[in-house]
């Protein structure tokens, strides 16, 4: 059994009295051991709500969650407690606590009574703050970590509850792209290393792509999930954008901005600089393609480091520079330009 | 590394023996300071239990005295645990001990009893005496007790925590209303040993019945201890603290429980005693600097006593012909240092919670 958690044909949602409200139903998916999976969905599909199911603070509307070949509803607190841990968005509000406190409450489900920490325990601890890479912010307050630091000390506290399945609810909101891209580090040899399942919920596309083992998209009536380039290969990421406004970079396998354009201007040279005078030109509407023989006006890159753009107009050379800024400029503002998406370029001098 | 642990366990175990001795100290400053000048000779000979010549100053030490210090010193620790409790319950920087609406149960029960019934019997309660006095205590337990009792049926119908709070202050409104109408209809007298019952008061107990009176709050305050790792899982959120093995209903239940037991007991025996349960839980962070509940718990008690002590010395100071009522000097202290932590925390950049 490589599975860790198994959801059979689940719907999620809020039960009450009177009535039941479905966020998403017939959710078959598995996690497994020693890999990081990512939990994708737009905003109100029900991340959160998944979350909560699997973590047992929901009661499944129908269907089943099992955990280590348990079903949740079977398992109380305590044993939860030694199957899975949790690093949540609610931020955790302990005054006076050291971040050595917060992981200590961690060993919670294995001391006595007290609270007593024994040998061993005190040794999860410091491998675990380690581990995390906050060993030097050990004793300090909660209040003065940074954004980061917290989030670091809140997952070593979900690792010294030594529990074979760690869940993440949006780790990396709040934080500047290095923090995230440290925190997913973090989680993936945090699986790998240690053979636990991570599975987190994220909006961080491009990240979770690159990073995780497996995906988990969930949408209304299902959850694909499988490893990030099956998907992509099997079209699975359309539905969550049908607005039109991401597209699918082939070149990259990466998802990029899609711009609406109505003109072209055509582009001679490629390389680097080709792809950022791509990117200001498509911000601005314009389509860069490909110079041919019989183009007047034109924009050239050339290997000259001093003036890597050189706007052509009938062989007359209207600008030469070395930044995009001025090149997006002159081709909108100081040229009059009558431009559409069905001819090429066609700039009118007065 | 394993230094730092080091030094946390002894500056703990410094506060700890710290403040052990501050409330001895007091205690003893307790019973040699009052309006009468008995010199410290006399009370070393008295307790010490050798004859003394002066039966006047044994008198008032063993009579007067001494239950009052007991009574301090079991009001503080009840006290400002119970209000510990809430704070950590509530996640509430002003929570206290009355925040259940159990001392305002208690003066509706006492309500009950010393104001309807001069209407009911036609004659005054206050004239009564010691019977009065139990009646009091009685009326104030049961009522109390009551309004504990629907707490905790709200705390097991309901979910979140916030609710059993409004709850709480919601049943505080309704019975100081209820209280508000009988005073309309009832004796001036009547309402004169209301008023004055309302005041607190440690000085209304002898030997024996403070030393009950110590033993009803030192028992549930020393097995809120046992309650620390709860209180530390809770103070967490409710969400962290389920997944780490707590059963959330069932420690709300007992915390509730045990922190409604120590206010019920302080206030039938000593009338609505307001700030310390606030204020002390505020110090004992200040100064112990941990989370920790285990360390908390202790502190505040400890802590607590002195405090109480404190108070209780300075309602008796040497130069007033008779003693302040305790609720005006508890507030004269507790607002302070609830005001001098917000604005520390507002210096400190911390967030309000």
């Amino acid at each position: 059994m490589t599975e860790s958690i198994k959801l059979e044909k689940l719907d999620i949602g809020y039960l009450s009295s009177k009535s039941t409200k479905k966020v998403a139903c017939n959710l078959f998916a598995n996690l497994n051991r020693g890999e990081m999976t990512c939990l994708l969905g737009p905003n109100g599909t029900g991340k959160s709500t998944l979350i909560k199911t699997i973590c047992g603070f929901l009661k499944p509307v129908s269907g089943t969650v099992s955990i280590n070949g348990q079903n949740t509803t079977q398992l109380d607190e305590k044993e939860m407690a030694k199957h899975v841990a949790i690093v949540l968005t609610d931020k955790i509000m302990l005054p006076n606590a050291t971040v050595y406190e917060l992981v200590m409450y961690g060993r919670s489900p294995y001391t006595n009574f007290l609270g007593r920490l024994s040998a061993e325990d005190k040794e999860v601890i410091n491998r675990s703050i380690e581990m995390c890479g906050i060993a030097h912010k050990k004793s300090a307050l909660l209040s003065t970590l940074s954004d980061g630091e917290r989030q670091k000390a809140t997952i070593a506290k979900a690792l010294a509850q030594d529990t074979p399945i760690i869940i993440l609810d949006e780790p990396t909101a709040f934080l500047d792209l290095p923090a995230r891209v440290e925190i997913m580090h973090l989680l993936r040899s945090l699986a790998s290393d240690t053979g636990k399942s991570v599975l987190m919920s994220t909006h961080d596309l491009d990240l979770a792509l690159q990073m995780s083992d497996e995906l988990w998209l969930l949408q209304k009536d299902c959850l694909i999930s499988g490893t990030p380039e099956d998907l992509v290969l099997q079209n699975a990421f359309q539905p969550m954008f049908n607005n039109g406004s991401i597209e699918f970079d082939n070149k990259t396998g990466l998802f990029k901005v899609a711009y609406d354009y109505n003109v072209t201007i055509p582009v001679k040279g490629h390389g680097f600089r080709y792809t950022l005078l791509r990117r200001a030109l498509m911000r601005k509407g314009i389509k860069p393609v490909k110079a041919i023989e019989t183009d007047c006006v034109y924009i050239e890159i050339t290997d000259n480091t001093n003036n890597g753009f050189v706007v052509w107009n009938k062989d007359q050379i209207m600008l030469k520079t070395n930044s995009v800024g001025e090149v997006i400029k002159q081709i909108i503002d100081v040229t009059p330009l009558l431009l559409s998406a069905d001819n090429r370029a066609t700039l009118v001098m007065n | 590394m394993s230094n730092i642990s080091e030094s946390i366990k002894n500056s703990t175990s410094i506060n700890l023996v710290g403040t052990s001795i501050l409330v001895l100290i007091l205690f003893l400053l307790n019973l040699v300071f009052g309006s009468i000048n008995i010199p410290f000779k006399a009370v070393v000979e008295v307790f010490s239990g050798a004859d003394t010549d002066n039966i006047v100053w044994s008198n008032i030490l063993l009579r007067t005295r001494l239950p009052q210090a007991l009574v301090a010193l079991g009001a503080g620790v009840g006290l400002s645990i119970s209000g510990l409790l809430m704070q950590t319950l509530f996640r509430n920087p002003l929570a206290g001990p009355s925040v259940l609406g159990i001392s305002s149960g208690a003066s509706l029960g006492v309500g009950f009893v010393v104001l309807l019934a001069g209407g009911f019997f036609g004659f005054s309660m206050s004239s009564l005496g010691i019977i009065g006095d139990f009646a009091i205590l009685i009326a104030a337990f049961s009522g109390s007790l009551g309004i504990l009792f629907v707490i905790l049926l709200i705390a097991k119908k309901t979910k979140g925590t916030l609710s059993v709070l409004i709850m709480g202050v919601m049943i505080g409104y309704l019975s100081s209303s209820v209280v508000g109408m009988m005073k309309f209809y009832s004796l001036e007298e009547d309402v004169h040993t209301y008023v004055i019952w309302g005041l607190g008061s440690f000085s209304r107990m002898s030997l024996p019945r403070a030393q009950l009176f110590l033993l009803l709050t030192i028992v549930p305050s020393v097995i809120c201890i046992l309650l620390a790792k709860w209180l530390n899982l809770l103070s967490m959120g409710d969400n962290y603290a389920r997944s780490l093995g707590l059963k959330i209903e069932r420690a709300r239940f007992i915390t509730i429980l045990l922190s409604g037991i120590l206010t019920a007991t302080v206030t039938a025996f000593c009338g609505p005693i307001v700030f310390i349960g606030m204020a002390v839980p505020h110090m004992a962070k200040m100064i112990s600097k941990t989370s920790n509940h285990l360390i908390l718990i202790s502190t505040t008690g400890i802590l607590g006593a002195a405090t109480a002590l404190l108070c209780n010395l300075i309602a008796r100071l040497p130069g007033f012909d008779s003693a302040l009522p305790i609720n005006s000097v508890t507030a004269f202290i507790g607002a302070p240092v609830v005001i001098s932590v917000i604005l520390k925390r507002r210096r400190d950049n911390l967030p309000d919670n």
